[in-house]
């Protein structure tokens, strides 16, 4: 049961195109989560969602400090996240729950600021899910307005300029791993700085760059989206980047969904977003580009079978090969599933 | 919720001794299990009989078909029970559902007659949970009274006996691997032959020997105990053998404690089986014996709490040495806790 259920159920949608066959490439499972919607998300919980319509195949877990250990070294205790969620994946694998595989792939959590080190947590977290770990996400999100969230243990901008966290960076590639990254739009190109330095190393980033809208960014939207495009215009000449096209309901996005009487539809949806999504297809191609859900942070706004409904809107206009690329394929290709 | 929950309610005791360390070397974990009181055993619902009183450090998981690959080579699919107690292990050690270190030892399934190819499932199932996997259990158990029960794909009597299974059996020592079986209590000169064939293999023998009562054998409680007995002693002249302490409270065991109005008291379980932990432990001493709950199945006749104060109860008249073999010390020695 999510907090916002009944909010959410105002909007019911017919399904749009719901024979296409999905992968979500990102969304989280916890436990106890205080200040979210959704406190618990486990297998129950994400089958509401992944059946509630759309043809979802198969998703990746995204890291969320989610069942780290509780004692032993503190570079080794994100390995049972790795742990917990390959059990989830174990589960959704026996058929008993739905036909999604759930995290097929997942994404866990290493400290790249232990530099070469990095090692032997990376390669703990490989043994701990053979067949499905992928890669981990370090956050380096971060802005000097404390309106906008930054990324957990993350004290200032630059961590992507941190030379031992590339020290860190440089332990990836060779495991066959690839890095997920968030930043805060203003440091796409501290971003794009590591992409060029590691061009062997896949680097995924998340939620089209995270544009913030709320605190000193309030009311200049248009101003943000001319130098975010440029930013983004930029990146793309990276072959090693890939975008996910999505995570940009949240608060500080500045849509303010949250706070309507009711959801946003689908075509509300499509019709404040759409723009930055095209502008990312057109410069990344579709076959760097994965929609995702970020269920259950983005579940503050909008259902998830209304969100992939504006995900489909968004990508009306393109090719049925397109549309492959952006709903599966690239996903699949990405994460090796 | 379990659904002889009001029934179990009416049986409330004070904890017997409740500080000394538990380790339950026998349970399970499952979803959607038909024909059991619990239904789903996950989790939350292992916590709710954890939680109830005694100091349960750490507990063993048992095979149970729970979580099989619904696809793949039919062999592999039980690593997909390994890999789903694993994840549930992980859960357990984040310290956000208690203290207990649940499944900190997994024994699963592997099909011993599959001779040495099972060699490749093994390793599978190692590499599924490394920290945690320490053996198979293949359950033999048959009758000829269908009453009795029988396990799965279990045709005959002599499972135990095979050559193809015998080959399979070879392969679990080389890898460190404990073997857990199942019978009937007429079935145990196959269980001595077995581990005369084996001395080196660490073999577990589940269930005080499954002594039954039902069918065929009810009424002759007193007959079936004296040639009970005599199999005892020549399974305890081999050095390799464990007994587990527990598990004769299914229905198969005859005492009936379901069929009444009330539960069974501790002290009530305690004055009807004392006799076959008595046996056993006199003839395998302490540290090769250790108390089970064979949780939640033998949960149909008692709750967690008052089977754990009836094995108080019985073991009163041990030493403090003795006691701590019977609750926790054989456990950790067995299963490299």
């Amino acid at each position: 049961m999510a907090a916002n259920d009944q909010w959410l159920a105002q909007i019911q949608e017919d399904i749009i195109d719901p024979d296409q066959p999905i992968c979500d490439p990102h969304h989280h499972l916890w436990g106890h989560r205080d200040g979210n919607v959704e406190p618990r998300y486990l297998m129950e919980e994400i089958q509401q969602d992944v059946q509630s319509g759309h043809n979802i195949v198969a998703t990746v877990f995204i890291e969320c400090n989610a069942m780290y250990r509780i004692s032993g070294p503190k570079e080794m205790q994100p390995v049972g996240e790795i742990e917990f969620v390959n059990g989830v994946a174990a589960m959704a694998e026996s058929g008993a729950y739905g036909k999604t595989k759930i995290a097929a792939g997942i994404i866990g959590f290493a400290d790249l600021q232990l530099g070469s080190r990095v090692k032997g947590v990376l390669e703990a977290q490989i043994a701990a899910a053979p067949n499905r770990f992928r890669g981990i996400r370090r956050t380096g999100a971060w802005d000097a307005d404390p309106v906008i969230s930054s990324g957990a243990g993350v004290t200032g901008p630059g961590l992507y300029m941190d030379n031992t966290f590339r020290e860190g960076l440089a332990e990836i590639a060779p495991l066959g791993l690839i890095f997920e990254g968030v930043c805060r739009h203003p440091q796409i190109s501290e971003f794009q700085n590591l992409a060029n330095t590691f061009p062997d190393t896949t680097m995924v980033l998340n939620h089209i760059g995270s544009i913030a809208g709320v605190g000193r960014y309030a009311g200049k939207r248009d101003e943000i989206f001319e130098s975010w495009k440029k930013d983004m215009f930029n990146l793309a000449t990276c072959p090693n980047v890939v975008v996910k096209l999505g995570g940009i309901n949240r608060d500080y996005n500045g849509f303010g969904w949250h706070e309507k009487p009711t959801p946003p539809s689908s075509q509300e949806l499509c019709e404040a977003t759409k723009h930055y999504y095209e502008i990312v297809i057109e410069y990344f191609g579709a076959d760097r580009c994965m929609f995702e859900s970020n269920f259950p942070i983005d579940k503050v706004s909008c259902s998830y079978a209304s969100l992939w409904n504006s995900f489909k809107r968004v990508a009306a206009d393109c090719s049925a090969n397109e549309r492959a690329q952006l709903f599966h394929d690239t996903a699949a290709r990405v994460y090796r599933l | 919720m379990a659904t002889n929950d009001d029934w179990l309610a009416q049986v409330q005791e004070d904890t017997i001794d409740p500080g000394r360390p538990i380790c339950d070397t026998h349970h399970h974990l499952w979803d959607f299990r038909e024909g059991r009181v619990d239904s789903r055993y996950l989790m939350e619902e292992l916590q709710l009989d954890l939680q109830t009183g005694h100091n349960i450090v750490s507990t063993v998981f048992v095979d149970c078909h729970a979580m099989y690959r619904a696809s793949g080579p039919e062999e592999m699919r039980p690593v997909g029970e390994v890999e789903f107690v694993n994840g549930v292990a992980a859960m357990a050690e984040s310290g956000m559902y208690g203290e207990t270190k649940v499944a900190a030892g997994i024994i699963s399934h592997a099909n011993l007659t599959l001779g040495s190819q099972v060699k490749g499932v093994l390793e599978a199932l190692i590499t599924a949970a490394p920290d945690r996997f320490r053996g198979i259990r293949h359950n033999g158990a048959w009758d000829a009274d269908p009453g009795v029960g029988n396990a799965r794909n279990v045709t005959g009597p002599d499972l135990y006996l095979e050559p193809k299974f015998r080959e399979g059996f070879a392969e679990l020592e080389p890898l460190s691997l404990v073997f857990e079986g199942v019978c009937r209590h007429p079935q145990l000169p196959n269980f001595v032959d077995l581990a005369r064939a084996f001395p080196s293999t660490t073999m577990v023998l589940n269930h005080l020997g499954g002594v039954a009562g039902v069918g065929v054998y009810a009424g002759k409680h007193e007959e079936i105990f004296s040639e009970w007995k005599k199999s005892i002693a020549d399974l305890a002249a081999c050095p390799n053998i464990i007994m587990k302490l527990g598990g004769i409270n299914m229905e198969y065991a005859g005492f009936g404690w379901h069929e009444k109005p009330k539960p069974a008291t501790s002290q009530e379980l305690c004055d009807a089986t004392k006799r076959y932990y008595e046996t056993a432990i006199e003839h395998f001493g302490p540290d090769r014996c250790m108390f089970e709950s064979n949780f939640p199945v033998d949960k149909v006749s008692c709750s967690y709490h008052v089977l754990w104060n009836a094995f108080k109860r019985i073991a009163k008249n041990y030493s403090a040495e003795e006691r701590t073999f019977l609750f926790h010390d054989t456990a950790t020695r067995v299963y490299s806790l």
